[in-house]
């Protein structure tokens, strides 16, 4: 059995997901400062999201709700579609993939495109999320389907979005020069003031069609290149949140019958 | 296979972040995106490094303070650095002794409840007393771990000898407090001069002038030694506030035990989850 650690470390001193202003910055506080302790976003470095997270379907499971064996030692299929930066997963990259790699009923799907490997979570600045490969919506829906028809409900990749948030987030706070900081700066507080459910249903859309379908997404893994072989078992390992939608989590695979 | 999960929840309010001055702060939620405005869900969450059912290694106070709890511990590895094969799917062995609300554990209770169990070489320990559940957690606020059974210091040391002859690196019990609430809580919530009403922990101005009165390097305001250094001088890391370990049929199981991956951290809440093996 191996053991292979998935998970962007939580760093105090910055995060590569701090971006936007839908994000908020990791802080540690020492000892005796008065923010002593531990802040994070709900969608801080690797993280899982359930379909709760969205309006529509809040009255769905929450974190403290869901069985443990959705989350620990889940078996899960590896799919690989290798993808540069910037680059849009289609429609037609599932297809091909799901020929090479069919999944097991029930199994959790890993999508592998090699941005986690790629040394952008470790550089400054917004490369890491800003290009990302990501899904297309009319991907996402499809990816949906697969899943919904083998009976999956987790998903894992490696990429920093699952979609690309570019009807209003990338293009009105990335234009602001200097880049604000993500929320509670003033800009963000006043960004999200202005930010309506109309504007996050066209910018999700792609981690919309797949809340439809159920599916609850892990996201931001790193060093999945290390995984070998096309099936593994998965642990995700978010904090146990009373009525949680979303945690930082952490996220470890389990590798059977290798050295 | 049987997937048991031990983990006690994280939600704002929850007593362990009130009970004391400084170790556990009170967990925050602030909701800064929410439905009804943005469509989606976003939270920022204040935790300690004690919220929930936490994992605490020597440095407690690392990253910004590598001086571990107690002087020469055995190990000195921080969240970052402990090997995925201590936690994930690590033998563990249960030591059983059962408590009720309040009392102590000592050491001849804790030399038969080690006899009794299966201990093997290399084993971590959860030393279960039957008293953390979820739902005492969520009904009792504070009051759990006021009234949470403890450790004995000397019940203490005798169990941490025994881990280090075991190779043993972690420790995790089921208790709200592994020393007991009147050490812990000496003229805070107990001993001679107790606040009333329960103060705010950190950063309230009465944890501040307990911090002035105590100085910065004593655990706790009791003269009496602290039973969870015992443990923490010589393993990789303590563990408590597990719940519901009754459910644990089996004498012995292996833990899967996931702290956040905080760079060079000292401490964070954890899950803990027990696998039985058919």
């Amino acid at each position: 059995m191996e053991l292979l650690e998935l998970t962007l470390p939580l760093n105090h001193e910055g995060m590569p997901d701090e971006v936007f202003p839908t994000a908020t910055n990791c802080f540690l506080g020492s000892r005796y400062h008065p923010d002593k302790g531990i802040v994070v976003g709900s969608e801080t470095g690797t993280c899982i999201t359930l379909p709760a997270v969205f309006s529509e379907f809040r009255k769905t499971t929450r974190l403290n709700e869901l069985p443990i064996e959705k989350l620990f030692l889940r078996p899960a299929t590896v799919i690989d579609i290798s993808k540069e930066g910037g680059e849009e997963i289609t429609t037609q990259d599932f297809q091909q993939a799901f020929k090479v790699s069919v999944p097991e009923p029930g199994d959790a799907i890993l999508i592998r495109t090699g941005w986690g490997d790629s040394g952008a979570c470790r550089e400054p600045g917004p490369r890491y999320m800003l290009e990302s490969p990501h899904f297309s919506v009319e991907a996402a829906e499809f990816l949906a389907g697969m899943l919904v028809e083998k009976k999956s409900d987790l998903l894992l990749t490696d990429l920093a979005m699952i979609g690309r948030p570019d009807k209003h987030l990338i293009p009105e706070w990335c234009s602001l020069e200097p880049r604000p900081s993500p929320w509670p700066s003033p800009e963000a507080r006043v960004y999200l003031h202005l930010y309506s459910p109309d504007k996050a249903s066209k910018d999700f859309a792609a981690e919309i069609a797949l809340a439809k379908a159920g599916v609850m997404t892990v996201k931001r893994l790193i060093h999945c290149g290390a995984i070998q072989g096309p099936r593994v078992r998965i642990i995700v390992s978010p904090l146990n949140v009373v009525r949680g939608v979303a945690s930082t989590c952490r996220v470890v695979a389990v590798q059977d019958g290798s050295k | 296979m049987k997937l048991i999960d031990l983990t006690m929840p994280v939600w704002p309010g929850a007593g362990y972040g009130e009970v004391l001055p400084l170790t556990n702060t009170p967990v925050q939620f602030f909701e800064y995106m929410v439905y009804d405005k943005n469509g989606i869900r976003m939270t920022r969450m204040k935790l300690d490094g004690e919220t929930g059912s936490p994992f605490m290694v020597p440095p407690q106070k690392a990253p910004f303070d590598m001086t571990p709890l107690q002087p020469n511990p055995r190990y000195m590895l921080t969240l970052s650095e402990i090997p995925l094969d201590t936690l994930v799917l690590h033998d563990t062995t249960i030591i059983d002794i059962p408590m009720e609300e309040g009392r102590e554990i000592m050491p001849e209770q804790m030399e038969e409840a080690v006899a009794k169990a299966d201990y093997r070489e290399g084993d971590h320990v959860l030393l279960r007393t039957g008293w953390g559940t979820r739902e005492k957690a969520f009904e009792l606020g504070i009051d759990y771990y006021k009234k949470s059974p403890g450790v004995r210091y000397d019940a203490g040391v005798l169990l941490a000898e025994r881990m280090e002859r075991m190779n043993s690196t972690i420790f995790m019990t089921d208790l709200g407090l592994v020393n007991p609430p009147r050490v812990q809580g000496h003229n805070w919530f107990r001993g001679d001069t107790p606040y009333h009403p329960h103060p705010k922990p950190w950063p309230s101005m009465e944890a501040r002038e307990r911090v002035m009165d105590i100085g910065t390097a004593s655990p706790h305001a009791s003269k009496e030694p602290s039973s969870y250094g015992a443990f923490i001088k010589r393993v990789m890391a303590g563990c408590k506030c597990l719940v519901n370990c009754n459910q644990i049929t089996k004498k012995r199981v292996k833990m899967i035990i996931l702290p956040l991956l905080i760079q060079k951290g000292g401490a964070s809440p954890c899950r803990f989850v027990a696998v039985e093996e058919d």
